[in-house]
């Protein structure tokens, strides 16, 4: 293949279309992630709460909602999304951006739903029992001893969880919804043009990933427990 | 999980025949659509020049071509306000399906298979888009592929379920045929060198010419039959109503066919010109 085309193709179609690409493209895909995650969070909060609720018909309810949502393609539901659901729940005047982020958005509270439950299950038993033995409440452990340091387990996982989802936005170019892979299915269209725009796209990703997954690695540490066995020796100069 | 699959597979079937009935009372009444007042089309903006996006539009007027051009028509000549929805090629199929919108008109060629399972309007004719069907390879090749006998043993791609695909299992039936969902890549595949060969309509070949400097025709065109000419319009079964409509249309734009390819291929910029590094001149 020959590559003396790749380089001069490639700048004479970021100095085309770099609005495209930045102005439309991570706009919008920006904004799909930050709708899918955050409502997704909240609705993953509920989730893993009945998860571990006492009642087996909603533990019931959750699992299979859970294991439904990871156990299918992204893509899929997208489709089901799309096409199946506007024609059963045709009151819902929603418009193609929205259903798509909908689908997103439960697609994304799956994952965040375990997340959370892992992060408050990782919290030592102890401080459980330890709270209950000194008088507190069921509601008053959950709310004041486990849910402040399962936190601690969780952001950093949920922004991993944004990381991801912005790269599987990019599956919303099948309905040409204006994301950045959209961008590289427009140019590619009237160029004909593959390897650049892709090129281009990959670049963009990257510029946006890379120092948010630093964030994350760097909000990670500084979240860890300040006053677990581990920190302490390492504050005082052991080794582990 | 027996009763779980069960329950499942029955909420499938009723989320099928509910589609199902949402589309049959579109088409009983006269020339209603999905939504009213406006007339949905979906399409597949990647096939320059029959659809693609113009980047330096906004909304709805970025989608430009001579089957969004169609469209208009279509709409105008029914006193609807067109509505395009974009989505991959697959999918529009799909959309059309699912009752989500009312037609497609994507390229689409007609098939026997496409017929069973859709109304299916009367041929329309995209200057010589559908005309001239040909082969594209690197310009390096010069003019060996021409001939059949060049064409001995060559590899030869063409995308899946496109009337292209059955040219090349008709004429050049000897030949290594590997099938490809995509012509953006199939192109990168052709520099690669895994084809050696690509059979496409003449029109997608000049916009591929037109920004692969390294690319040309192949200088073999296939022997095209009269019924292979024709893009079609792809409809929900059973509305014939609709299907009359778009007939109808169709009949009363006939000679401005030619007007609008030609302005779809001056957008696309099929004309444009390079200078020696290979950089498109814009102006």
């Amino acid at each position: 293949m020959d590559f003396s085309l790749f380089l001069p193709n490639m700048l004479s179609i970021w100095s085309k279309y770099w609005q495209l690409f930045l102005f439309t493209g991570l706009k919008n895909t920006l904004i799909l992630t930050i709708i899918s995650v955050a409502l997704g969070t909240v609705l993953g909060t509920l989730i893993a709460m009945m998860k571990m609720s006492k009642l087996k018909a909603i533990r019931f309810i959750a699992s299979v909602y859970i294991e439904v949502i990871r156990g299918t393609p992204i893509l899929l539901q997208l489709y089901v999304f799309y096409f199946v659901l506007p024609n059963i729940f045709t009151f819902l005047k929603l418009s193609q951006f929205m259903w798509v982020s909908v689908s997103l958005c439960i697609n994304s509270s799956a994952y965040v739903s375990e997340v959370i439950r892992s992060g408050i299950q990782a919290v030592d038993k102890g401080q459980t029992e330890a709270a209950r033995s000194l008088g507190f409440s069921e509601g008053q452990t959950m709310l004041k001893i486990v849910l402040p340091q399962a936190v601690r387990n969780i952001l950093p996982a949920l922004g991993n969880e944004f990381i991801m989802m912005l790269k599987e936005t990019s599956l919303a170019s099948t309905f040409f919804l204006g994301d950045i892979m959209t961008s590289y299915l427009v140019v590619k269209g009237v160029s004909y043009l593959t390897l650049e725009p892709l090129t281009i796209v990959a670049i963009i990703y990257l510029c946006v990933t890379y120092p948010l997954s630093k964030l994350v690695e760097k909000f990670g540490k500084k979240m860890a427990n300040p006053n677990s066995y581990r920190n302490r020796k390492l504050k005082a100069g052991g080794k582990i | 999980m027996k009763k779980f699959v069960s329950l499942l597979l029955a909420a499938l079937m009723l989320a099928s025949m509910m589609a199902g009935c949402g589309a049959k009372s579109d088409s009983a009444a006269k020339v209603k659509t999905v939504t009213p007042g406006t007339l949905t089309v979906a399409t597949s903006p990647d096939f320059a020049p029959m659809e693609f996006v113009d980047p330096s539009k906004q909304g709805q007027d970025m989608y430009v071509g001579f089957d969004v051009t169609l469209a208009k028509h279509v709409a105008q000549s029914m006193g609807l306000q067109l509505v395009i929805m974009p989505m991959s090629f697959d999918a529009c199929q799909t959309a059309v399906y699912a009752g989500t919108v009312d037609m497609s008109i994507s390229g689409f060629s007609w098939t026997e298979d496409r017929a069973q399972n859709y109304n299916i309007s009367d041929y329309y004719h995209a200057g010589d888009n559908e005309d001239e069907q040909v082969l594209i390879t690197l310009a390096s090749n010069g003019d060996k592929y021409a001939t059949l006998d060049g064409l001995k043993g060559a590899k030869i791609g063409a995308q899946n379920a496109s009337l292209q695909q059955s040219l090349v299992n008709e004429q050049l039936p000897d030949n290594d045929l590997t099938l490809f969902t995509d012509l953006g890549t199939a192109v990168l595949q052709l520099k690669n060198g895994d084809f050696d060969c690509i059979a496409v309509a003449k029109g997608n070949g000049d916009a591929i010419i037109a920004n692969n400097p390294e690319i040309a025709m192949a200088g073999f065109n296939f022997v095209v039959d009269e019924k292979y000419t024709g893009n079609v319009v792809l409809l929900q079964k059973g509305a014939d109503e609709l299907t009359a409509a778009v007939n109808a249309a169709l009949a009363s734009s006939k000679d401005q066919w030619e007007v609008w390819y030609n302005e779809a291929k001056s957008i696309s910029g099929i004309d444009q010109s390079y200078d020696d590094q290979g950089n498109v001149i814009t102006g």
